[in-house]
Parts: structure tokens; C-alpha cells; sequence
């Protein structure tokens, strides 16, 4: 066998095998010796054929088979005696099969691109470190007391105002006749906040308890709920009951329902949990900036298939978190092509990212032991609050651990750039 | 009883017959059931551009079928051994 390499483009091979005439004679002849075994042709015992009247049945079949199978052995080979390693399925133009002549054939495939990392220590990085002010743990504080708020039925009659929950009966009507699924009862809006209808909740504000109207709201033509786009619908609405919200006082009471011993130690600990969020911020964004750095002092070419692979997946993720939000890709109008074409960008640079990092990472010597991966799929495993062994088996089985190492080989090499960089702060 | 095609039905392929052209360079044919050795000869010679030295024949009786009680009968029908001058061949006998 022989085999040689031609350089398309800096990622992209050709590889031309020949295979010697006397291999394909042998790989034919024992075909046909298999074959005449089993074939059942009219006028011959099995096993009793002679040779030219199996070839005048067979000889296309015999042809197909005997070329796939001198290309599935022989392409293994040639790459471990090239020494190329595809990252991508190869295009396989399979030559002319004529008796008595040396098959060839030719492959194209692309391969990892040669980078070479230069530059990727003292990087100059700029960061801005936030100290946390007082407002920011006051507004967390808020949300926390917003969060364990009461809700009570008022005691005096009042109209309703903003900030309320009010429990309605309505019915929506369009053009006099009900709508499918526009009809509640005790249904409960918070008047004010958005969630709802936002001109249906403004227009509630003023009624009275027991009060019963008729409320007109015209839907925009790209309202999100589509049978009610660009529609007037009226709900008849019935007002059962209104409550307003009692925050609770901010004192050490509240900070020990909360689990902490006093208003201090509560404003501590979100103190504490904002620092530690805006320090993980920071970080990232150092990373970031490495990262575009790095893409911009090393141009090189991507592999188009990893481009793919990549830009696949992300369609993937996305189809899968919509799916838990109950969402379907078509329902939004957007084709799975078109998502793809979207993220091709994306999936090039992080791409870019995980070459240039795992050259680096294998240049300085990183490595991620067993223990290291293992301590990974404890944190996943506590997250899901699932047991470690189950999560573990999961990932083995999948054959997403390599997965995992590279992450956290990836992760480690940003902490060496981190390291090695000169960070400036703002 | 003209047409050569009409006469030479179809050529027998079997390991009997493949024994045979080895052998005796005699090929086989099913041949039409009311042709004679000598349409048969000059038929072949046409069709094929050999030279035929001989000729033999049978009527080769249909065998009797059976299913359950129902018996039906398979056609009988002729066949014709040839055999070719030394160096023709046939080459639809040859396979590929």
C-alpha cells in the first residue's frame, strides 16, 4: 500500500491511496470464493457454480464490496503511517476498479490546524473591581422582603390601587363571541407588575370590590400569544377580591426567619454574596478579553466540520431549553437552518478558543487528573441532587467524560493565562 | 418454421451443460416443440455465426405436479444438444 498526502488548504488533506495489484486480485478471489458457497443460481447446485457465471450475476456487487472493503482497511493504516489525525468524516472519491491494474483512491479530510500559541503570557487585562455599595445590598434586601410579603384581604373598602392582587373572574369576548381559552375564574393578578396584560392590569386600577365591567384591550399584531394578535378582545371582568400586600418589617426578627441572627448578619452575608458574584463577573470578563486577545494574535484556519459540529450542537441546547419551556422551535418562526447559520459566528470563535487553549494547555503541560474530573461530577451530581455514583455511570456510559476533562482542562489553562497576565484595575 | 429466433428458445445453463461445452464444445438449447435438427442447425449457425457439425434431440416430458388432490401438469418441451466445429464458441454461454 501507498500512500501520499497532498495539502489542500492549511486544515484541509488529501490523501491518495494505491493499493498493488496482487492485493485486489487476493481480496476479489476470496469474495467469490465466499460468495459461490452461498449463491442459489437456477441450474447449479450451491457451491457447484462456475466462476464466469458467478461474475456475469455478481461482478457490480462483488465490485462495491470488495472496494469498500480495501478502503475500510487500508484508510486506518494510512493515516497512522501519515500520521494525520481527521477531525472530520473523510470524502472518499473512490477510483477506477479495473481488473489487473493497482486500485487507488483518494480522501479528503480535515485536520486540527498547527497552531502555535505565542504571546499568551503577560496579556494586558482590564478590569474594573466594583466595591459593593450599601444600595446595592438595600435593593437586595428589598427583593428579600418583597419575597416574604403577606398577603391580606382589606379590611376597609378601597378602590384598587397599584400594587394589589386582585382575584377576578373574566371572560373574553371578540367581536361577541367567546374566545377558546380566554375564560377564568379566581384568577389572580398583580396589578401593576406586567405580568398579566399590562393595559388590562392599568385599566383595573379605581374598581371597587364586587364591581363588575367591561374592559377593551387592543392586542398589538406581534403580540407573542398569536390568535390574539392584532385582535380587540373585551373580558368581562369581576372583581371577587382584593388584597394588598404587607411587607414585613426589616429587623432582626426577619433576618431570623431568614436563618441568620441578626439585620447585620443578614446585610452581611448578601454583602458577601454580591461581592462574590461581581468577583465572578470580573473574572470572566478578564477571560473574555484573553480569549479575544489570543484570536486575535494567532489568526489560523478553523476546520469547517468542527465549525459545524459545534454550530449543531448549540442549535441542540437551544432546542432543548425551549423544550422545557415549553416552547417549540417552529412555533417562533425560526427554521433549525437558519438558527444554525446564526451561531455559525459563535461556534467559530469558541472553536478558535478550544484549539488555541488546548495547544497552550499541552505547550505549559496542564494536565486533568481522574480525581479532578471526579470531583466535577460531584459538583454536577450535587447540583441535580442526584447520587455521585448514578451521575458518574451516567457520563461513562454517554462517553462524556472526555467532555468534562476538557472543560475543566480548558478552565485550568484560563487560570494559568490569568496568572501569568498583567491585570490592570480601573 | 422460418425465423431463428422463433426456433432457438432459450439457452440451457446448468452445470450439466457447462460440463458439456468443456467437454465436447456441445452447447444446449430449449428449442420450439414441431422444429427439426436441420431448422435447428441452420438457426444456430444464423443467430450465432458458427459452424454446427451435429445435431441431437429429445422431447423432454413435463414433470406432474402436485398439490393436495389438484394435479397439474408442466409443459413438455425439446431440447437440442449442438455441437460447434473445432475454435466457435458461444459467447453467451461464457458469462461475464
Amino acid at each position: 500500500m501507498k500512500a501520499s498526502v497532498e495539502q489542500i488548504s492549511s486544515v484541509k488533506r488529501k490523501i491518495s491511496v494505491e493499493i498493488p495489484e496482487d492485493e485486489v486480485v487476493k481480496e476479489v478471489e476470496s469474495f467469490y470464493k465466499d460468495l459461490g458457497k452461498k449463491a442459489k443460481i437456477k441450474g447449479f447446485r450451491p457451491g457447484k457454480v462456475p466462476r464466469n457465471i458467478l461474475e456475469r450475476y455478481f461482478k457490480d456487487y462483488v465490485k462495491a464490496e470488495v472496494i469498500q472493503k480495501l478502503i475500510e482497511e487500508s484508510y486506518p493504516k494510512a493515516l497512522s503511517e501519515t500520521e494525520l489525525q481527521p477531525v472530520s468524516p473523510p470524502a472518499i472519491d473512490p477510483g477506477e476498479f479495473v481488473g489487473g491494474k493497482p486500485f487507488q483512491y483518494s480522501a479528503v479530510f480535515e485536520i486540527k490546524p498547527d497552531v502555535k500559541p505565542e504571546g499568551y503570557t503577560g496579556l494586558k487585562l482590564e478590569g474594573k473591581k466594583e466595591e459593593v455599595k450599601d444600595e446595592e445590598v438595600e435593593q437586595r434586601l428589598k427583593a428579600l422582603q418583597n419575597l416574604h410579603a403577606n398577603l391580606t384581604t382589606i379590611s376597609e373598602a378601597r378602590p384598587i390601587q397599584a400594587g394589589d392582587y386582585v382575584i377576578v373572574d373574566y371572560e373574553a369576548y371578540a367581536e361577541g363571541k367567546p374566545l377558546e381559552g380566554g375564560k377564568a375564574t379566581d384568577f389572580t393578578v398583580e396589578v401593576g407588575s406586567g405580568q398579566f396584560i399590562p393595559t388590562f392590569e392599568e385599566k383595573l386600577i379605581g374598581l371597587n370590590l364586587e364591581e363588575e365591567k367591561e374592559i377593551e384591550v387592543s392586542f398589538p399584531a406581534d403580540y407573542a400569544y398569536q390568535k390574539w394578535a392584532g385582535k380587540t378582545v373585551s373580558f368581562r371582568v369581576k372583581i371577587k377580591e382584593i388584597k394588598a400586600k404587607i411587607l414585613p418589617p426589616l429587623d432582626d426578627e426577619f433576618a431570623k426567619d431568614l436563618g441568620d441572627s441578626s439585620l447585620e448578619d443578614l446585610k452581611a452575608k448578601l454583602k458577601g454574596e454580591i461581592e462574590k458574584e461581581k468577583a465572578l463577573a470580573l473574572e470572566q470578563q478578564l477571560k473574555n478579553q484573553a480569549v479575544d486577545q489570543l484570536i486575535d494574535g494567532n489568526p489560523f484556519e478553523v476546520p469547517e466540520s468542527l465549525v459545524e459540529e459545534r454550530a449543531k450542537a448549540m442549535v441542540s441546547d437551544t432546542k432543548l431549553r425551549l423544550a422545557a419551556q415549553g416552547v417549540a422551535l417552529k412555533n417562533l418562526g425560526v427554521s433549525e437552518e437558519k438558527l444554525q447559520g446564526d451561531y455559525r459566528a459563535m461556534a467559530q470563535k469558541q472553536v478558535k478558543t478550544f484549539l488555541i487553549l488546548e495547544k497552550i494547555a499541552s505547550q505549559e503541560g496542564i494536565t486533568v487528573t481522574d480525581e479532578e474530573a471526579d470531583g466535577r461530577l460531584k459538583e454536577i451530581s450535587e447540583r441535580m441532587h442526584q447520587p455521585f455514583d448514578a451521575v458518574k455511570r451516567y457520563y461513562e456510559k454517554n462517553n462524556l467524560l472526555p467532555e468534562v476533562k476538557a472543560g475543566i482542562l480548558r478552565d485550568k489553562t484560563l487560570n494559568f493565562l490569568l496568572e501569568k497576565a498583567n491585570v490592570e484595575y480601573v | 418454421m422460418k425465423e431463428a429466433q422463433k426456433i432457438i428458445q432459450r439457452p440451457m445453463i446448468t452445470e450439466k451443460s457447462t460440463r458439456q461445452k468443456e467437454e465436447g464444445r456441445q452447447y444446449v438449447f430449449e428449442v420450439h416443440r414441431d422444429a427439426n435438427k436441420v431448422e435447428i442447425q441452420s438457426a444456430v449457425e444464423r443467430l450465432f455465426k458458427v459452424k454446427v457439425l451435429q445435431v441431437r434431440t429429445s422431447n423432454v416430458l413435463g414433470k406432474v405436479k402436485r398439490l393436495g388432490r389438484r394435479h397439474g401438469k408442466r409443459p413438455d418441451w425439446k431440447k437440442a444438444v449442438v455441437t460447434l466445429r473445432e475454435g466457435d464458441r458461444i459467447d453467451f454461454f461464457e458469462g461475464a
